[in-house]
């Protein structure tokens, strides 16, 4: 084998140990990365690093998401129950739901779990 | 060169042998809760799943007009086809076992509550009173598949539904030749075998204070049922005080047992389903009493002050969290 061809077997595993240790090290965080659903449709990625305020209207009803310190939460709903509105912002774990306008918010670490019940 | 070659070919291969094939995903809405479906199989398996789903939700619900169960609420009497009988005498009896703390005839109770609308609050005496002298199982008449229920009374399966259709559907896809699952059919989790990876199912029970984030994590590897359930899913305030919809079957009010939340793993999703609801109201004394004389449960029961406690069996599979052991 030539000294390039090292060379270059040397530098490629030199960079799957970099991305490795990437994921080992900051692959537990929390996420960064929101996913809207509507009606099983995803609609929207949101940044949590950016603030913004969003309207999400579907044939079951509308939703106002905001992302604010890095976290999201419903603003307001048009929902009866309002389950979704009260739970507190957030970026990790258990999906946020309105289930009469079948809005799912999930968070890019829940595949830590299969699934938080309760 | 050749050699080399054939060794190149025979890594890929064994390679994309290691690669694990994807789960088909499905997220529906049925039976007023959000399900999500991980199956290890083809599209059509998937929708096979939904489909039964789907036939159950329609089968077993109170507000379809058509339903069985229906039919009984508003004539007293009908003939049930297979699965609303056997989830009934499923029912039946996970109440008795349960002293009544289970009941799928509380139902005009929760209505009392205004559980069942956006009215919800506490009901005057006479309601109340009103309502409980319609709440037992012992209301119920069996004469084979044909079913009385007398006075008037109100039979619901929303303490037990989920549980019986994961159960189900974990059947069907066992029928059809899957070997793994996982359904998460609103606070009702179903695996079927276990993971293609051999990586273990991790299921999160939710902490009752922040029920987003997990206070411990269930780690096994074949099928199981997991079911929670906790006065902090759904309640109302009134007075500064809070009532959540787990009411009491014997006393009308909801239950008052210290208990924050209780966790079911059984093999049948119904009974972990039923008893879920049965061992917070019983509170955590005659729940643990119930455990030592069956064989067909474990539990991990939330105090109210915080407290974590798992029946031995639960605390072979319990993680992440700090708890006690109840020994057998």
């Amino acid at each position: 084998m030539k000294t390039k061809h090292w060379i270059l077997l040397f530098a490629l595993l030199a960079a799957a140990c970099l991305l490795c240790s990437y994921f080992i090290f900051f692959g537990g965080a929390s996420a960064s990365i929101a996913t809207v659903r509507s009606d099983g449709v995803t609609v929207m990625t949101l940044d949590l690093t950016v603030d913004g305020e969003y309207r999400i209207a579907s044939d079951y009803g509308e939703n106002t998401i905001r992302v604010a310190d890095g976290k999201v939460s419903v603003e307001s709903a048009d929902c009866p129950t309002q389950d979704c509105v009260r739970h507190a912002p957030a970026n990790s774990g258990a999906p946020i739901v309105c289930l009469p306008n079948r809005l799912v918010i999930t968070f890019s670490d829940a595949a830590e779990y299969d699934a938080i019940i309760g | 060169m050749k050699k080399i070659c054939a060794l190149v070919l025979l890594i890929a291969l064994l390679l994309c042998g290691c690669a694990e094939r994807a789960p088909v995903e499905r997220e529906i809405f049925a039976m007023d809760t959000l399900m999500t479906l991980r199956v290890w199989g083809d599209e059509e398996d998937a929708s096979a799943a939904v489909a039964e789903i789907n036939r159950l939700d329609a089968l077993l619900s109170v507000t379809e007009e058509s339903s069985a169960v229906s039919m009984l609420n508003r004539d007293g009497a009908a003939t049930l086809d297979e699965d609303t009988l056997l989830l009934l005498q499923t029912a039946v009896e996970i109440s008795r076992r349960t002293d009544g703390a289970f009941d799928p005839t509380v139902y005009p109770l929760v209505e009392a509550w205004g559980f069942t609308t956006d009215e919800r609050h506490v009901p005057s005496q006479d309601d109340m009173e009103a309502a409980l002298a319609l709440v037992g199982v012992g209301q119920l008449r069996f004469d084979g598949n044909t079913v009385a229920l007398s006075n008037h009374g109100t039979l619901d399966f929303g303490g037990i539904a989920k549980g019986y259709t994961a159960q189900k559907v974990a059947e069907l896809l066992q029928s059809r030749g899957v070997v793994t699952a996982f359904l998460s059919l609103g606070g009702n989790v179903q695996t079927l075998g276990s993971k293609p990876d051999g990586a273990p199912w991790l299921v999160g029970i939710a902490d009752p204070e922040n029920p987003s984030q997990a206070i411990g994590c269930f780690r096994f590897y074949d099928s199981l049922a997991l079911v929670t359930s906790g006065g902090y899913q759904r309640y109302f305030e009134d007075g500064g005080v809070r009532y959540h919809h787990i009411l009491d079957p014997n006393t009308g009010y909801p239950a008052d047992s210290g208990l924050a939340s209780v966790t079911v793993l059984a093999r049948d999703g119904a009974t972990a389903d039923g008893l879920s609801t049965a061992l917070f109201v019983m509170g955590m004394e005659k729940a643990t009493a119930l455990w030592r004389e069956s064989e067909d449960f474990e539990a991990v029961f939330i105090t109210e002050d915080g407290g974590i406690f798992a029946t031995d069996g639960a605390a072979s599979l319990l993680t992440e969290c700090a708890f006690t052991v109840i020994e057998r």
